[in-house]
C-alpha cells in the first residue's frame, strides 16, 4: 500500500485541521480503507472486549482488530491473551463461536491445536505427516504486541512501538477516568448486540467524539414524544460544559449537573438516577469534588473505535467492514456493585434508548447512512465537507477543566480525531 | 450438549392443542395485527396488547457443540427488544410525532405470518407459536429481510379482538442484525 499513497492522497492531505475541511474520499475510497486498517487499525491501541465478558479461565470471547479477528481468552493466571483468530497452517479461523469456554483452540480444517494463549500445541497426526520437525514454538497464533486492561476494559495493539496506556490516553485520560474509575469497577451485561450499518465507520467514531451538536435536531422526534404531550417544545437548553480532546480522543463534561440528572431520570429513570447520585461521594473520594460530584461526563469516544454514553451506560466499538459499512457493536455498562434492580433497569432503559432498536440510535444510523448514500457519484465522492463549528478555544477560561478544551459544542475534537487519524495515515508503517 | 435448540423461554407442558374454531380465530387475530402494522396502524396495534405485555427479543450467538445451550441470550442478558406496553407505546408516540428520521418516509413492510400453532394452556390463557418473513423496504435502496419466530401468550379480551399478547418472545434467524436499526415491529 505504501507506495500508493502519493497518488491518492489531495495535495494538502484529506484533512486541513486548521482550516476545518475533510475530505470526503476518507468515507468511500477502497485504498483509503486499506491503508487505514494498517496505520490506524494495525498501529493503535483497539479495545478488544471488557473483562467481565470473560471472567472465568478458558472464558473466552471473539473480538475483532479492525478487520483482524481475534480471540481474547482470560488465562489459569487470571491474565487476558489477545491473539489473531487465524490457524497458522493453512489459515482458517480458529473459533467461530462469538463467545464460550475453551480448553484448547483446534482448528476445524486439519485439527492443528492452540492452547489459551495461542501458543501452537499439536499437529494432527503428528508422526505420520512428519509433522515433527515443525518447530511449534515458532508457529503459534500471531499475538498482539500487547495488552492492557484499563479499568475493566481490555486494549490491545499490534504495535510493539505503541506508547504507553496512559500516554496513548494522553491529557484525555482525566476526563476518561471520571466514566471508568468507578468504585468497586464495572461490568458489562451479559451477551453482546451486534448490527451492521450501512455508513463509513468513522461516522460513528467522530460524532461520540465531538458531535453534542447534532442531538437537539437528529432526536428532536424522540425528545418530543418523551415529553409530556401538552409542554410546549420550545429551544432545548444548551449544555454548559467543556469539550475535551487529545490524541484523536474527545468527549464533553457538563457542570450543569442539575439537566444531566434530569436527563438521567428522563432517559434511564429514577432510580438509576438516585443510585448513582448515592456512589458520588466515593467517586469524590477517589476523583475530588469536581469529577466526583460537581460535573458529569456527557459523551465521548477512545480513538479510534471505542464510543461511550456514560448517561446511558452505552459502550460501543465502531467495527470497519468496508469503506461502506461498519458493525456497531453495544454492550450496557454497570456497576459491578449496583443491586440486581438497578443492573435491570439499565438493561431495559439502554436497550429502549441506545442499541439496535434504541429510539435515539436508530436516528443516528439513519443520517450516517444517509451521508454513505450521497457517496456514490462523481461529485459527491469529490466533496470537501465543512467541519468548522466552534471557536477552537484551547483553555478552559474559567480554569476549571484540565487539558485541551473547548465549549462543549465545538467541532475542535472532531478537528482533532481526523488531525490525529491523518497523522497516523501519513506516518511510514516502519 | 443437545444438537436440538434450547429455547430461552420455558415451554409449559400443561395444555392442549387448541380445536378448530380457537386455531382459527387465533391466526385470524394474528393475521390482523399483520395488517394493522403494514398499514402503519400503530395507535390501534397498540390495542391488541396487553397493558402487562413484555415483548422481548433476546440477541442470538453462534456457540461451540458444548455450548449450544447458550444460543440465546437470558433474560437478564442483551436483548435487542426488551420492552414493557409503556415502552412501545413511546416508540408509537415518537413515529407519530412526524420528526423520526429513521422512519422518514416510513418503511415498507410486509409481515407474512405462517406455520400458526396454538394451544390451550391450564390457566386459561393461550400460546400462539408463529413463523415470519418480514420485508422492509424504505426510500429507493434499502431491502432487509427478516426470518424468525415468535412466542406469544394470549388471554383473552372483550375489547374490539377477542385476544391481547400477554407476552411476545421473538425469536431472530439473525446474529448479527443485517439493518441499519430495528425501527419497525416484529
Amino acid at each position: 500500500m505504501a507506495d500508493g499513497i502519493a497518488d491518492m492522497r489531495p495535495a494538502a492531505g484529506w484533512i486541513d485541521a486548521g482550516a476545518g475541511t475533510i475530505d470526503a474520499a476518507i468515507y468511500w475510497d477502497p485504498a483509503v480503507y486499506a491503508l487505514e486498517q494498517e496505520r490506524v487499525f494495525g498501529k493503535t491501541w483497539l479495545c478488544v472486549a471488557h473483562e467481565s465478558l470473560v471472567p472465568k479461565a478458558g472464558d473466552f470471547f471473539t473480538s475483532r482488530m479492525g478487520e483482524d479477528p481475534v480471540i481474547v481468552a482470560r488465562q489459569r493466571d487470571g491474565s487476558i491473551a489477545v491473539f489473531l483468530n487465524q490457524c497458522r497452517h493453512r489459515g482458517a479461523r480458529l473459533c467461530r463461536a462469538d463467545m464460550g469456554q475453551a480448553k484448547v483452540f483446534a482448528c476445524s480444517y486439519h485439527g492443528w491445536t492452540y492452547d489459551l494463549a495461542g501458543n501452537l500445541i499439536s499437529i494432527s497426526k503428528e508422526s505420520v505427516v512428519d509433522g515433527g520437525k515443525i518447530d511449534k514454538t515458532r508457529w503459534g497464533a500471531v499475538k498482539v504486541a500487547k495488552i492492557h486492561n484499563y479499568h475493566g476494559l481490555i486494549f490491545a495493539t499490534w504495535n510493539p512501538d505503541a506508547p504507553a496506556f496512559d500516554d496513548f490516553l494522553g491529557e484525555a485520560k482525566w476526563y476518561f477516568d471520571m466514566m471508568f474509575d468507578r468504585p468497586g469497577g464495572t461490568e458489562v451485561i451479559g451477551g453482546v448486540q451486534k448490527w451492521v450499518v450501512k455508513a463509513n465507520w468513522k461516522l460513528g467514531a467522530e460524532q461520540f467524539t465531538s458531535d453534542i451538536y447534532h442531538f437537539d435536531y437528529t432526536h428532536v422526534g424522540t425528545s418530543m414524544a418523551f415529553m409530556p404531550p401538552d409542554m410546549p417544545m420550545g429551544e432545548p437548553p444548551v449544555v454548559n460544559g467543556r469539550q475535551f480532546r487529545d490524541q484523536g480522543h474527545g468527549g464533553v463534561v457538563t457542570t450543569d449537573v442539575q439537566l444531566s440528572d434530569m436527563q438521567t431520570a428522563i432517559a434511564m429513570g429514577m432510580d438509576v438516577l438516585a443510585y448513582n447520585q448515592s456512589r458520588r461521594p466515593l467517586m469524590a473520594e477517589t476523583l475530588g469534588a469536581l469529577r466526583g460530584h460537581d460535573a458529569q461526563p456527557v459523551h465521548a469516544n477512545i480513538f479510534p473505535n471505542l464510543g461511550i454514553l456514560p448517561l446511558n451506560q452505552t459502550l460501543r466499538l465502531w467495527q470497519p467492514r468496508g469503506p461502506g459499512e461498519m458493525e456497531v457493536w453495544a454492550w450496557t455498562l454497570v456497576d459491578k456493585e449496583a443491586p440486581p434492580e438497578i443492573k435491570e433497569r439499565a438493561r431495559l432503559q439502554t436497550q429502549f434508548t441506545f442499541a439496535s432498536s434504541g429510539v435515539f440510535e436508530q436516528d443516528d444510523a439513519e443520517n450516517w447512512a444517509e451521508v454513505q448514500r450521497a457517496l456514490r457519484g462523481p461529485m459527491g465522492r469529490s466533496a470537501v465537507f465543512n467541519n468548522q463549528i466552534g471557536r477552537g478555544e484551547s483553555r478552559d477560561p474559567d480554569g476549571i477543566f484540565p487539558g485541551t478544551t473547548d465549549f462543549a459544542m465545538s467541532e475542535a475534537a472532531a478537528r482533532g480525531f481526523y488531525a490525529h487519524w491523518q497523522k497516523l495515515m501519513l506516518e511510514d508503517g516502519q | 450438549m443437545s444438537y436440538e435448540m434450547v429455547l430461552p423461554y420455558r415451554v409449559s407442558d400443561a395444555g392442549e392443542p387448541a380445536d378448530l374454531p380457537l386455531w382459527h380465530s387465533v391466526q385470524q387475530f394474528l393475521f390482523q395485527e399483520a395488517a394493522l402494522l403494514d398499514r402503519r396502524a400503530f395507535a390501534e396495534w397498540l390495542d391488541m396488547l396487553d397493558d402487562g405485555i413484555r415483548y422481548w427479543a433476546p440477541t442470538r450467538y453462534s456457540r461451540t457443540p458444548r455450548e449450544r445451550a447458550g444460543e440465546w441470550s437470558r433474560p437478564d442478558q442483551a436483548a435487542h427488544f426488551d420492552d414493557s406496553k409503556q415502552f412501545l407505546a413511546l416508540r408509537v408516540r415518537r413515529l407519530l410525532t412526524d420528526r423520526a428520521w429513521s422512519e422518514d418516509a416510513p418503511s415498507r413492510t410486509r409481515h407474512l405470518v405462517t406455520n400458526v400453532q396454538v394451544r390451550r394452556l391450564a390457566d386459561g390463557a393461550i400460546e400462539a407459536d408463529s413463523n415470519f418473513l418480514v420485508y422492509r423496504g424504505r426510500v429507493d435502496d434499502c431491502e432487509e429481510i427478516f426470518s424468525g419466530a415468535r412466542h406469544d401468550r394470549l388471554v383473552g379480551s372483550d375489547g374490539p379482538y377477542p385476544f391481547r399478547i400477554a407476552e411476545r418472545v421473538i425469536l431472530f434467524d439473525h446474529t448479527m442484525i443485517l439493518a441499519n436499526n430495528l425501527g419497525i415491529f416484529f
